[in-house]
């Protein structure tokens, strides 16, 4: 059996996992959200720690309170690769809203996700949500940035 | 008949593309750098901008950074996991790197790297990785002193 690196009905199942993800972010909606990954998902998030294991509903939970209106959550550029088993994602997500705080905020950041078949069902097994910092002696977060 | 290759065997082959990998990128070695992506990778580096597009652009890149240490570099992999499946693998870990800058100083920190591959016509080529820190939300700045 040669490599299967252009399966199209895995790909099709996959966009429609990050969009009803993605729906479910934009929906404050904890359990819909926590419902797409693995229970052992390993995560790199913007913010520290540099990785975390499992599913933190509680902290999703909380992170969704600091924003009360609408939540803006979009996935753009989505490119995906997917085998029988696994599968791999790049997109730019761009972030909206207005915290607590009355501050409203824009930021663009990269998303990668990976996802494995489990017990039949896609699962994002890995997630890693970034922005780049400058290397001018700032080390400041690249929060700015616009593809 | 082709013979199917075992989860196993994908898996240990991805772990030896990375660590040829980090072997060029200890050198310095531009090449051996290069030999492992795929003409049109996407890259998300941990620094200058939001992405590369391409194995070109992506050089440059790898180029300057280069120029901005002088010896060799410290690329260390800590915790390596991998996943693959039908010439389809994503593996994630922490980075230790860092090197002499232009005033001298020897400087390392820590790093997360997401790395994603296809198989295409038996050879393993990196589709696609994310290096990144995570940054202070009061501060703003990067951080790349954080431990493991």
């Amino acid at each position: 059996m040669t490599a299967g690196n252009g399966n199209a009905a895995a790909e099709g199942e996959i966009r429609a996992l990050i969009e009803d993800w993605a729906k479910a972010m934009r929906a404050k909606d904890v359990d819909g959200v926590v419902s797409h990954f693995a229970a052992d998902i390993v995560t790199f998030d913007l913010a520290p720690p540099l990785l975390s294991t499992g599913v933190d509903a509680d902290g999703l939970q909380a992170w969704f309170s600091t924003w009360p209106g609408t939540l803006g959550y979009e996935i753009h550029d989505l490119k995906v690769t997917a085998g029988d088993d696994a599968a791999f994602c790049h997109c730019l997500t761009r972030l909206s809203g207005t915290k607590v705080d009355g501050e409203k905020h824009e930021v663009w950041f990269r998303e990668t996700l990976c996802l494995r078949k489990i017990g039949g069902a896609w699962k994002i097994a890995h997630q890693h949500e970034s922005v780049p910092f400058y290397m001018d002696g700032s080390y400041r977060a690249a929060v700015d940035l616009k593809p | 008949m082709a013979l199917q290759m075992t989860r196993r065997d994908e898996k240990a082959e991805v772990r030896g593309l990375i660590e040829d990998w980090a072997k060029a990128a200890r050198a310095g070695d531009i090449e051996g750098i290069m030999a492992v992506y795929a003409p049109d990778i996407r890259s998300f580096d941990a620094i200058a901008q939001l992405q590369f597009k391409g194995a070109e652009a992506y050089r440059k890149h790898w180029q300057a950074c280069i120029a901005m240490c002088s010896g060799p570099m410290t690329f260390e992999i800590h915790d390596l996991g991998i996943e693959a499946g039908d010439g389809v693998a994503f593996g994630h870990y922490l980075l230790k790197c860092g090197g002499t800058g232009p005033n001298g100083k020897e400087q390392t920190g820590w790093m997360r790297v997401t790395v994603c591959c296809r198989n295409q016509g038996g050879r393993w080529m990196v589709a696609h990785e994310h290096f990144s820190a995570p940054f202070d939300m009061e501060s703003g700045k990067a951080l790349l002193g954080l431990e493991p």
